[in-house]
């Protein structure tokens, strides 16, 4: 398949740090409509990687190609969610989701915010302001900004983070629900085993100091899957067994 | 335990307004100096029934609100342009941050030049000295606009309008209303001072009041003036901070903006 999405760092590091570079000779595709997911400890780097994808960062060597384009900025094309979700507090619920629509006033962009909405439920929460919401909901209107303006390319970081279990679950299966309905291609990174697994086709390993790909993990389960099956348990050993060794060695 | 606290409240202002009022009453202040507060009082319902101190009041009101409004439109326009534009701010800042730390009055013979000594003299003073506070204070809060934000705005490509009223201008917002609360206090102060500086030219507002009536001897003309003047600006300022609740809503201190 066509890759959608082509990385080739050759190094990457903040003009003052005092270390080495921060990423070096890192390159991976993502196939169009596919699911990566790089796996790494915290500080490795993941969220820096995502916003020199998403053109926010542009002190690096290296080509990010998206549908074999150039980036070189921030563009609707490449939507991110980030880890602390960025909900505008002056903006409700309504208001922040509308805020990825090129037109808020346009008949057929007001259908698509209605849509996303309802997709991720919060038809009761539209007017509430997000000081008001609970952790899940947050991510939810987060999810929903990402999806309303249809991008090309989705970059989550970490968005599950901080979430109790029981909206974990509810959430990775609202965002396959979503994608399903998208068709979009997703990039996201996370140091969490089981969300990378139950949502992604391929799952990259990545180390710290520089960071680089270690292993590489295809999750051959279709979907939608059911928590705890055998063949997503087999792939959750394999990648915890190689992430101890490498953590021992 | 609740309400005793409640009456230790007021137990200072009683206390000083009985000392006024035994003061005046024991001669120990020259009744040709001062009032008892239970004649100013009386005198104030009695200015308010007769209808003049209610419009002399209307024309300070009229005076600092255009002012506090213009400088305060003034404020925050340009206060956006030098947070977006460069070359706006190098031509801009340097001169309004060396005007800033002068003080309002030397500002008189100037606006005297410019508008005379009627209407738009004393509405360019309340302009004035709002316009620096406002000012100030939006850009410093449209400078501090969390890069968390714009970036959002760049990904979602909104144009330089869009970025100023969608983000910039809520984000400044609580500054914004602060610095605009914090200009009617002073407003009055200013108003006061150029109604009853330039008393000789007008014939109307509070200060002119207040400076007629000491001119002519009318002691209690004088204190229920001063009286009245400081519960229009206190409930001036209970009302912005309500509208300043109202619309910071969102905000997460909201409860502590009044």
């Amino acid at each position: 398949m066509e890759p959608t999405l082509s990385v080739a760092i050759k190094s990457m590091r903040y003009p003052n740090s005092v270390g080495g570079d921060l990423i070096e000779g890192l390159s991976f595709e993502v196939p169009r409509q596919g699911f990566v997911s790089l796996l790494g400890p915290t500080g490795a780097g993941k969220t820096t990687l995502l916003r020199l994808i998403a053109g926010l960062e542009r002190r690096f060597d290296g080509e990010v190609f998206l549908d074999g384009k150039l980036v070189t900025g921030p563009s609707r094309a490449i939507q991110m969610v980030f880890q602390d979700l960025r909900l505008l507090p002056w903006k409700t619920v309504l208001q922040n989701i509308e805020f990825a629509s090129r037109n808020p006033r346009d008949p057929k962009e007001i259908e698509q915010v209605e849509k996303w909405i309802r997709i991720v439920g919060l038809e009761e929460r539209r007017h509430a302001w997000p000081k008001t919401l609970s952790g899940g909901e947050e991510a939810r209107v987060a999810f929903a900004r990402a999806f309303v303006d249809q991008p090309r390319l989705l970059l989550l970081d970490e968005p599950l983070r901080g979430l109790d279990i029981v909206t974990r679950y509810a959430l990775q299966d609202e965002l396959l629900g979503a994608l399903d309905a998208c068709k979009t291609t997703v990039l996201m990174v996370s140091h969490s085993v089981e969300d990378a697994l139950f949502l992604s086709d391929t799952v990259h390993i990545v180390s710290t100091g520089p960071m680089k790909i270690e292993n590489t993990f295809q999750v051959n389960v279709d979907k939608p899957r059911r928590r705890g099956c055998r063949a997503l348990n087999d792939v959750e050993g394999e990648i915890i067994r190689y992430m101890s060794k490498q953590r021992g060695s | 335990m609740i309400r005793s606290a409640r009456m230790v409240v007021w137990l200072l202002p009683v206390l000083i307004v009985a000392s006024w009022e035994v003061a005046v009453r024991t001669h120990f202040v020259p009744p040709s100096q001062a009032a008892t507060p239970s004649d100013v009082v009386i005198r104030l319902f009695r200015l308010m029934a007769s209808g003049p101190l209610l419009i002399h009041a209307s024309y300070s009101m009229f005076r600092i609100a255009l002012g506090v409004v213009l400088g305060s439109l003034i404020g925050v326009l340009t206060s956006v342009l030098v947070a977006r534009s460069r070359t706006v701010n190098v031509l801009f800042s340097p001169t309004v941050q060396l005007l800033a730390g002068i003080p309002v009055v030397v500002w008189i013979p100037f606006w005297v030049m410019f508008f005379g000594t009627d209407e738009a003299f004393k509405i360019a003073m309340a302009a004035i000295s709002t316009f620096f506070l406002v000012h100030l204070q939006t850009l410093q809060a449209l400078r501090t606009v969390e890069r968390d934000y714009m970036e959002l705005s760049a990904i979602y490509e909104k144009t330089p309008w869009q970025r100023a009223v969608d983000v910039m201008l809520p984000s400044a917002a609580p500054a914004i209303l602060m610095a605009i609360r914090t200009s009617l206090i002073f407003g009055w102060v200013v108003i006061f001072f150029v109604e009853y500086a330039s008393a000789t030219q007008g014939s109307e507002g509070l200060g002119w009041f207040i400076a007629d009536a000491r001119a002519m001897g009318r002691i209690e003309d004088e204190f229920a003036g001063l009286l009245f003047l400081a519960v229009i600006a206190y409930v001036c300022d209970k009302l912005l901070g309500r509208l300043q609740r109202r619309l910071l809503v969102w905000s997460d201190t909201e409860e502590n903006a009044g």
